[in-house]
C-alpha cells in the first residue's frame, strides 16, 4: 500500500491529524504500535482547553484568544515558545468547532483548573473521543490503520523524511509516503531510564501513561538531529494518590478550596499553582507525599463530570479519609494532631483577613474563585503526590508544526505533534492544553505536509 | 488480646500462569517469577485484624505472611499497614493440596507469633485453595474454636462476636477464644490504602523470617502442576445489522421470545 503521509501514533493527536489530511483528500496510514488506539489520550482526564466557545458564552463565562495566550505565557514562565502558544490560539477556536461538527459532546459543566483564570475546562471521555475521531476516519475511506505495527526509524532521501522502517509481526518493512512522515507517538513517561535522564528530580513520582509512551518518536527525530524543547521542566502533576492503583487520575481538591500539609501537618505552597509546580514541591516533601485537607462543604463543591474534581467516587472508593474533628483526621494519617489544628487555625484566619501571609494564595486556582475556610465537619484527607502522566516537552517545532534540528533549520519531511511536541509549556502546564494541543497541533500538521507537496 | 492474621498471597491474576511447574527435583511450585499480592479474602482478614487494632488498644495483631523469598515484596507490603509485628514464615514448602501437613504448619505459624492466640483470621480461600477447608482443619487440629465466612468481627467482654450471611439471614454468632475465623469480603472490610510514610518506610526496614519446624513429607505427595487454559469462550452472541429500526425489532422480539420462554 502507498499513501500520502505516514502518521506514527494512534491517539488524539493521530487521528486528528490523519482526520484533517483524509478530509483534504489525502490517504494516510497510521501506524500504532500497540494492540489498540488511543495511548495515553484515552487515559487522560479528558480536559480541553478551550476559549471563546459557545458553551462559556453561555454560561456567561468571559474569555478571549488573548486571555487564553495571556494565561500560557504567564505559566509558561517565560519559557514557553510564543509562536506556539499563537499557533494555539489562532486555531483553538476552530478545532472546538471542528470537534463539535464531528459529533462530539461536552459535559455540560465548565471548570477552571490548572493555570486558568476562568473556567475553560471543557470535558470529554477521552478514550470515546479517540474512538470518534478513529471512526470518523474510516468513514472517510482514506485512513489505513496498522496496530501492532512499531516504527524503529525514519528512512530519509537527498535529505527528506520520506518513510519509516516498520516491524511488525517480526518482520523489518520500509514504507514511504510522498508527503512525508509526522510523529504524533506520545511522550516518554513509561520510559524511566529517559525520564531519568531529563528529570532525576523525578524519581519519588507515581509513572502512568500510555504503555506505549517510551520515547520512540523523540529518539527517532532524535537520531536525526532534532532539538527539544522543555526539557528540564518534566515534572509530575500533583494529586495523584499514592498507594491506590485503581484510580489514575489526580485529585485536585485544592482547585475548590482544600489546602495541601505535609506529613509534618505543614503546609509548603500556595495551592493555587498549576499542578505541575505543586508536584514539584509535594516531591520535596518528606516522603514526597502530601494529604489534601478539606471540610465537607469543599467536598460537596466537587464536580462529577470532571475527572480531577469528582471527589464523590474518590469517597464511595474510600479513597478519602474521614472524621468528625480534625485531631482525629490527624491521628487517621499519622500527622501530630497540633500541628494540623495549628495549621488550618492560621489557615481560615488567613482567609477571614483576605491575606495568606505564608505562601500568598489568593484564589482556588490561579486567578479564579475566593477562598475558603475549613470549619465545617466531617473533614476529610486526599492523600495526595506527584505523578508523571505526560512528559510536557520534546521536539522543537515551528508554529507549522515541522521539527527544527539543533541548527534550527526544517528537517524537511518530518513534522510533529501532541506529546512528542516540546515548547507549548514552558515551566508549567495549563489544564487542558496537552489533550488540545494533540488535536490543535495534529491538525496544523496535517495542513503543513499537504502544502509541502513533494520535494 | 493476641490477633493473629494468616496470610498467603496468590498470583497476580493480571498475569498469565503459562509457565506454571514444579522446580526441578522438588515438590516446590515454582512461582518466583510470578509477582505476588494478597487475595481479596486476605486483604478482607487483614483489614478485619486492623480494625480490631483500631478500636482497642489491648489488642495487638502480628500479621503472618507464608512464603519464600519471593513474598518478602508483598510482607513489606502488609508491613506498610503497621500492624505490630509482621514476619514471613518459612520457605515455598507449605503443601497447600495436604490440608493437615499444611494445617500442622500453620499452627506453628501461629506459635511463633504467641502462644496464646486470642483470634487466628485467615481468608476464606487461604493460599487459593478454593476448598476453604485450611480454617477449619486448623482449628481442629489444634483444638481451637471455628467460624467460617465472617465478614465482621467485634470483641466483647473477652468474647469474639461474628457477623456472617446465610443466604438470605444475618447471623451474629459467639466464640470463645481461642478460635480460628476464616473471612469473607465484603464492603465493610475492602483494605485500606496504606500511608506513603508508612510504604517508604516498610521498604527500608529489615524483613523478619521465622523457619518452619522440620515437618515430615506431607501424606499426599505433589507430582505435578500445570496451569488450567481459560475456557474458550464465543459462539452465543451476535451483532445486529442494518437500520436501526429492524435492529430494535430484531432485538425486541429475540428478548419477547426469551421472556416468554423462561415464563
Amino acid at each position: 500500500m502507498s499513501a500520502d503521509l505516514i502518521i506514527v501514533g494512534g491517539g488524539a493527536a493521530g487521528f486528528a491529524a490523519a482526520l484533517e489530511a483524509a478530509e483534504a483528500g489525502a490517504s494516510v496510514l497510521l501506524l500504532e504500535k500497540q494492540p489498540d488506539t488511543g495511548g495515553s489520550s484515552a487515559m487522560s482526564g479528558g480536559c480541553l482547553a478551550f476559549a471563546g466557545t459557545d458553551m462559556q458564552q453561555a454560561q456567561g463565562i468571559e474569555d478571549s484568544d488573548d486571555l487564553l495566550a495571556s494565561d500560557l505565557r504567564e505559566l509558561g514562565g517565560g519559557e514557553a515558545d510564543d509562536a506556539l502558544i499563537g499557533a494555539y490560539v489562532s486555531n483553538q477556536l476552530a478545532t472546538y468547532e471542528w470537534l463539535k461538527a464531528h459529533g462530539q459532546v461536552f459535559s455540560p459543566v465548565l471548570e477552571a483548573s490548572s493555570g486558568q483564570s476562568v473556567p475553560r475546562v471543557h470535558t470529554v471521555d477521552p478514550a470515546d473521543m479517540v474512538r470518534l475521531l478513529a471512526a470518523r476516519c474510516r468513514a472517510t475511506g482514506r485512513v489505513e490503520l496498522r496496530t501492532g505495527a512499531s516504527a524503529k526509524h525514519l528512512l530519509r532521501e537527498d535529505g527528506r523524511v520520506t518513510g519509516v522502517a516498520v516491524l511488525r509481526d517480526g518482520v523489518l518493512s520500509e514504507l514511504h509516503a510522498p508527503r512525508g512522515v509526522l510523529l504524533a507517538s506520545g511522550g516518554f513517561s513509561r520510559n524511566p531510564e529517559l525520564v531519568h535522564r531529563f528529570a532525576p528530580d523525578c524519581a519519588g513520582a507515581v509513572f502512568i501513561g500510555g504503555a506505549g509512551n517510551v520515547g520512540d518518536g523523540l529518539r527517532m527525530a532524535w537520531h536525526l538531529g532534532a532539538d527539544f524543547r522543555d526539557m528540564p521542566y518534566i515534572k509530575g502533576t500533583f494529586g495523584k494518590h499514592p498507594t491506590d492503583e485503581v484510580n489514575d487520575h489526580s485529585c485536585l481538591a485544592v482547585y475548590k478550596g482544600a489546602i495541601a500539609i505535609n506529613q509534618d501537618g505543614h503546609r509548603f505552597v500556595d495551592e493555587s499553582l498549576s499542578y505541575k509546580l505543586l508536584g514539584a514541591a509535594c516531591l520535596k516533601q518528606p516522603y514526597g507525599a502530601a494529604f489534601q485537607i478539606l471540610d465537607d462543604p469543599i467536598l460537596r463543591s466537587g464536580d462529577n463530570q470532571v475527572r480531577i474534581l469528582d471527589f464523590e467516587r474518590r469517597l464511595e472508593e474510600g479513597l478519602f479519609l474521614q472524621a468528625d474533628t480534625l485531631e482525629e483526621l490527624a491521628r487517621q494519617i499519622e500527622v501530630p494532631p497540633e500541628a494540623l489544628t495549628q495549621t488550618v487555625a492560621t489557615y481560615n484566619a488567613a482567609v477571614t483577613a483576605g491575606e495568606d501571609l505564608a505562601f500568598g494564595r489568593r484564589h482556588l486556582v490561579h486567578n479564579h474563585g475566593a477562598l475558603v475556610r475549613i470549619a465545617t465537619a466531617p473533614f476529610y484527607a486526599y492523600p495526595s503526590t506527584a505523578a508523571v502522566y505526560g512528559t510536557y516537552c520534546g521536539l522543537r517545532v515551528d508554529a507549522r508544526m515541522q521539527v527544527i534540528d539543533v541548527f534550527g533549520a526544517p528537517i524537511a519531511g518530518l513534522l510533529a505533534a501532541g506529546e512528542v511536541v516540546g515548547g507549548l509549556h514552558g515551566s508549567a502546564y495549563m489544564t487542558g492544553s496537552a489533550l488540545g494541543k494533540a488535536l490543535i497541533f495534529g491538525r496544523i500538521a496535517a495542513r503543513t505536509a499537504l502544502g509541502n507537496a513533494g520535494g | 488480646m493476641q490477633v493473629v492474621v494468616l496470610l498467603a498471597g496468590v498470583v497476580d491474576p493480571k498475569w498469565r500462569l503459562g509457565t506454571l511447574g514444579l522446580r526441578p527435583g522438588t515438590a516446590q511450585v515454582e512461582d518466583t517469577a510470578l509477582p505476588r499480592k494478597l487475595s481479596p479474602f486476605d486483604e478482607a482478614a487483614l483489614e478485619t485484624a486492623l480494625q480490631l487494632r483500631d478500636a482497642d488498644a489491648a489488642v495487638t495483631v502480628t500479621a503472618i505472611l507464608t512464603g519464600g523469598a519471593e513474598s518478602d515484596g508483598l510482607l513489606r507490603a502488609v508491613a506498610a499497614f503497621r500492624p505490630h509485628r509482621a514476619f514471613r514464615f518459612g520457605d515455598a514448602a507449605m503443601s497447600l493440596w495436604d490440608p493437615a501437613t499444611a494445617a500442622r504448619l500453620l499452627g506453628a505459624a501461629v506459635r511463633a507469633a504467641t502462644e496464646a492466640p486470642a483470634l487466628v483470621l485467615m481468608g476464606r480461600e487461604f493460599g487459593d485453595s478454593d476448598d476453604g477447608v485450611l480454617a477449619p482443619a486448623l482449628a481442629e487440629a489444634e483444638g481451637w474454636a471455628f467460624c467460617g465466612l465472617a465478614h465482621r468481627v467485634a470483641l466483647r467482654d473477652g468474647d469474639i462476636l461474628l457477623h456472617r450471611t446465610r443466604g438470605a439471614r444475618d447471623e451474629i454468632l459467639h466464640r470463645r477464644p481461642p478460635a480460628v475465623v476464616s473471612i469473607t469480603n465484603e464492603r465493610g472490610n475492602r483494605l485500606r490504602h496504606p500511608l506513603m510514610k508508612n510504604v517508604m518506610l516498610a521498604r527500608r526496614a529489615p524483613v523478619e523470617v521465622v523457619a518452619p519446624p522440620t515437618a515430615p513429607p506431607p501424606a499426599l505427595a505433589l507430582r505435578a502442576i500445570a496451569a488450567v487454559p481459560p475456557a474458550q469462550r464465543g459462539g452465543a452472541g451476535r451483532v445486529l445489522t442494518g437500520p436501526v429500526a429492524a435492529q430494535v425489532e430484531e432485538l425486541a422480539a429475540y428478548l419477547r421470545a426469551s421472556t416468554t420462554g423462561a415464563a
